[in-house]
């Protein structure tokens, strides 16, 4: 499970039919200090998210199960973080 | 599994059902600490660990379900156990 902010949208012409409905964003993750590390990855929203929000996400095949049925995704937008706390 | 160091915890007011009333900590490997290459690893707290604590976390969906009780979780990072050190 990772931090991550949300930075843009993804809009697919043609899907699997479970992705029908299911918000895709693209999402750049945060090191310690909040600045980027590594590419941005494609991550289903469980719930609406605005891009610019920090965000907790998790991947693998654990994702599939934030939806009920589960769907084919390896990584999901699980909350919206508040704060952040790091002791020194 | 693997040890590392609680430095912090992140405050989620909307979250996925699975992590209501659960505390989601900021977890760093003991020998990565301060690597700024790595994203920010978090982990759901499922031994009741403080900040600072020496901490073991797995990364297994079904290891994850059998400590947070919960069948099918959304998350496998989970923390099962606090370092006697």
């Amino acid at each position: 499970m990772k931090l991550a902010k949300v930075v843009g949208t993804v809009v697919l012409s043609r899907c699997v039919d479970a992705y029908v409905g299911k918000a895709l964003h693209l999402t750049q993750d945060l090191d310690e200090s909040l600045a980027p590390v590594g590419d941005p990855e494609v991550s289903t929203a469980w719930q609406p998210v605005n891009e610019g929000e920090v965000v907790i996400v998790e991947m693998s095949r654990e994702s599939a199960n934030a939806f009920d049925p589960p769907i084919p995704i390896d990584s999901v937008i699980l909350g919206k973080v508040e704060t952040i706390h790091i002791e020194a | 599994m693997r040890l590392c160091k609680t430095v912090g915890h992140v405050v989620a007011t909307a979250k996925h059902p699975a992590l209501e009333g659960r505390k989601i900590m900021v977890v760093s490997a003991l020998e990565g600490r301060g690597d700024a290459s790595v994203a920010m690893q978090l982990a759901v707290d499922g031994v009741g660990a403080g900040i600072g604590c020496e901490v073991m976390v797995t990364e297994s969906g079904a290891a994850g379900a059998e400590a947070l009780g919960i069948p099918y979780p959304p998350v496998r990072s989970v923390i099962v156990g606090i370092v006697d050190v």
